[in-house]
């Protein structure tokens, strides 16, 4: 777990000594800070539900760029082979630098905090639905974490690595809809895939095992592969 | 020679090493992806596994998402699969159809035996032709905005304007309908509504304008059987009629005829069967005297003795402003709000217009402490409204003050057992004997009408309605599970234009430039 910590510090360090963290930070909020006063003088709800929908779209589009640089900065600048001979797993490694992306991912959407302020000043807001949401925003942060390391992982150039993670994430987003086409064991597949309807029950106030199994077992599924693909370098 | 012996030999070695190398990163490579394999294999299982046995946890403050513990015991007792399906259209009133969804998905979570289907009305056509063949049923009548549930060959339609409550602020009731519909659907008997033949009363297999067939399609879709009487060839009316309907005899009934009714209703004199149990008749009746002037339906004597006096010699006029025409007499009689009497018959469609045409005048009998039933009007005429009594060869109908019936006049009477007096001293009646039954025993309700209940007049929001809740009310329905409706818990933010704009300011220029100082600080840190 020492292993962990340091690759963790060593990464969350480096985002903070470049200015990408505080570019995609600001990007954020102020994207969610847009959704969030435009929902409010629309619907005059002390609700984070019409925004958070939103918000979670720009997610999409965010988190890959915070997981390019992960693998592809350390193949093009060739650190990955120290990295690979240093006394650390491929494990540490990977879970190290996703832990990093996470940390850096719930600090982007921890100031939006700042809207419960605004509407618990206005309103009187149900903090139930607020709080599972905010479950969900970091369950669905690990997944979308997990994608954009595996992608990084897999190519050198950091925009190639971008541009796939937004691109799977979108497909992942939409990917559910088309379960609406049919029927029968591959359609009810799709609907599980798709990240959609697992995020939706958190922002309504529920917390279903079925969505939180989902993220969790996804994740670890994509960490893994990550890990594997990883490893691979060292006998290709 | 021996050196070449030994460059080939070295040579044959590299080709060797080189050979199990790559034989071995074939067999790593083959490895990791089985690995890979399995954790996938995992993570289906997990999945599946995942997908069939979950809980759930409503974090909302009003519990918006959890039923009550009446319904759960309920589909926790269920020992057939029942199957929900929703064509409700989404965007139609998408607040209430999210509700509707998420409270299907709760009932699917308490219940392996329920499942869900939702399909959209608009693009699943395929599959809803599919339910109607499968139901046996037309497509007209499945109705899209309605959720279906089925059990066997029994089925149960709610539409989407039943689980809102009609009076603002439209609380969702949901829960009591769907667990009602599961309830209805999951029992062994269903209510028989048996339609009298034989008297000229209106066909309600008929789908023309002066039919009952959507009526009778909608007492089918709230899961009765609908099934045809002819009481002079069955000679009493069968033991498995639980609500016997007389729509617009134009004939009159025989004495033998309303003996039989009277038979199967009970009479104040003889309530009891010959088990010793109280007789549980229901009899809705619907008039026509438009047709039938001076030619009773045989049944005013009948009718009597639950306390309804029927006037079928008079049809109601009722002044109107039509455009052009100036004010016209004319015989139909719009009902709503305050003219809708208060009764668990009427309480949910006050704000639904109901339109009368052509009806006779209903009146309450004077009670006496011999008389085991109670009526009560239910619907009454609008104020400017008289009946009238001479409407042969009267070109113009005029309201009389000597012959003609004046305001108020009453349209239709609901009648039951008399609740028996709690005080001791109050003179006794004929319900006194009943004091433990509580509410039980026969019902009768009569329409002054029976035009708008006819295909004609089906469209006009409240004709439908009001003939199912008197139905449901005969078949005591009206309330049997006693769920109430949910408040929506739409929490307001209270924000001035002034404010909103402070809000909008400070959520995208004030919080992300502490972003972008901090960061133009590192930056400038770091560059030098």
């Amino acid at each position: 777990m020492r292993n962990v910590t340091t690759i963790f510090q060593r990464e969350i360090l480096s985002y903070f000594y470049s200015p990408i963290a505080y570019v995609v930070i600001s990007v954020f909020l102020i994207a969610s800070g847009f959704f969030f006063a435009g929902n409010l003088q629309f619907w005059q709800e002390a609700s984070l539900k019409g925004s958070l929908d939103s918000i979670q779209f720009f997610l999409l589009l965010l988190t890959p760029v915070i997981t390019m640089k992960l693998f592809s900065d350390e193949s093009k600048s060739g650190t990955m082979e120290t990295l690979m001979t240093s006394p650390v797993t491929d494990f540490d490694v990977v879970f190290g630098k996703f832990l990093a992306a996470l940390s850096l991912y719930t600090v982007m959407i921890l100031p939006t905090w700042i809207y419960v302020l605004f509407l618990s000043i206005f309103g009187n807001p149900d903090f139930g639905p607020i709080f599972s949401s905010y479950i969900g925003l970091i369950l669905m942060g690990g997944l979308f974490v997990s994608i954009g390391l595996l992608v990084s992982s897999l190519t050198k150039n950091q925009v190639v690595a971008a541009v796939i993670g937004i691109v799977s994430l979108i497909i992942l987003w939409v990917i559910g809809f088309l379960s609406t086409y049919g029927d029968g064991w591959f359609y009810e597949a799709l609907r599980y895939i798709g990240t959609y309807d697992h995020w939706s029950s958190f922002t309504k106030g529920i917390v279903d095992t079925r969505d939180v199994i989902y993220y969790l077992s996804f994740t670890a599924l994509l960490l893994f592969i990550t890990v594997r693909n990883v490893e691979s370098r060292k006998w290709r | 020679m021996e050196v070449e012996k030994s460059l080939n030999n070295k040579e044959v070695a590299t080709s060797e090493g080189s050979k199990n190398i790559k034989k071995q990163k074939t067999l790593i490579g083959a490895n990791v992806i089985f690995m890979i394999l399995i954790a996938i294999a995992i993570f289906v299982f997990v999945s599946y596994i995942n997908d069939r046995h979950y809980y759930r946890c409503d974090f909302t403050a009003s519990g918006k998402y959890s039923l009550t513990a009446k319904t759960k015991k309920i589909l926790k007792n269920l020992d057939q699969p029942v199957f929900i399906t929703s064509l409700l259209v989404k965007k139609q009133d998408y607040r209430f159809y999210g509700q509707v969804i998420d409270i299907l998905e709760e009932y699917k979570y308490l219940s392996d035996k329920i499942t869900v289907t939702l399909l959209n009305p608009l693009t699943d056509r395929t599959k809803i032709t599919e339910l109607a063949e499968k139901m046996k049923m037309d497509l007209e009548q499945l109705q899209i905005n309605s959720v279906i549930f089925t059990c066997g060959d029994k089925s149960k339609h709610v539409q989407q304007s039943e689980v809102i409550e009609r009076e603002f602020p439209f609380k969702f009731k949901g829960e009591e309908i769907f667990t009602s519909a599961v309830l209805n659907v999951t029992r062994d008997k269903q209510t028989n509504v048996y339609f009298t033949k034989g008297h000229g009363e209106r066909d309600y297999g008929d789908f023309e304008r002066a039919g009952l067939g959507n009526l009778a399609s909608a007492i089918k879709r709230a899961n009765y059987n609908v099934l045809p009487l002819d009481l002079l060839k069955q000679k009493r009316v069968p033991e498995n009629c639980d609500i016997l309907f007389i729509a617009g005899p134009t004939k009159s009934f025989s004495t033998q005829e309303t003996n039989y009714i009277r038979d199967y209703l009970g009479t104040s004199a003889r309530l009891m069967n010959d088990k010793g149990e109280l007789k549980n008749g229901k009899l809705i009746v619907m008039l026509e005297p438009a047709v039938g002037v001076n030619k009773s339906s045989g049944l005013n004597a009948l009718l009597g003795e639950y306390g309804v006096v029927v006037r079928d010699d008079a049809v109601v006029y009722n002044k109107v402003n039509m455009p052009l025409f100036g004010m016209q007499t004319v015989v139909e009689v719009y009902i709503s709000d305050e003219k809708y009497l208060d009764h668990e018959i009427t309480n949910d469609i006050k704000k639904l217009t109901t339109v009368f045409y052509g009806s006779s005048v209903l009146n309450i009998a004077p009670m006496s402490d011999t008389m085991a039933f109670a009526a009560k009007g239910i619907i009454q005429a609008p104020d400017q409204s008289w009946g009238e009594t001479e409407i042969v060869g009267k070109k113009r109908p005029k309201y009389d003050e000597d012959s003609d019936i004046s305001s108020p006049i009453i349209l239709a009477v609901a009648s039951e057992l008399r609740e028996a007096k709690a005080d001791p001293t109050a003179p006794p009646h004929a319900t006194q004997a009943f004091v433990d039954i509580g509410k039980k025993g026969p019902r009768v309700v009569v329409f002054g009408d029976t035009d708008f209940a006819a295909n004609a007049f089906s469209d006009n929001p409240g004709n439908q309605d009001l003939v199912l809740n008197a139905i449901s009310w005969l078949a005591r329905r009206e309330k049997e599970l006693g769920i109430s409706a949910k408040a929506p818990d739409v929490r307001r933010a209270i924000v001035k234009p002034g404010q909103l704009s402070a809000i909008f300011w400070l959520s995208i220029a004030g919080l992300p430039s502490i972003g972008i100082i901090i960061g133009g600080f590192v930056w400038w840190r770091r560059r030098r």
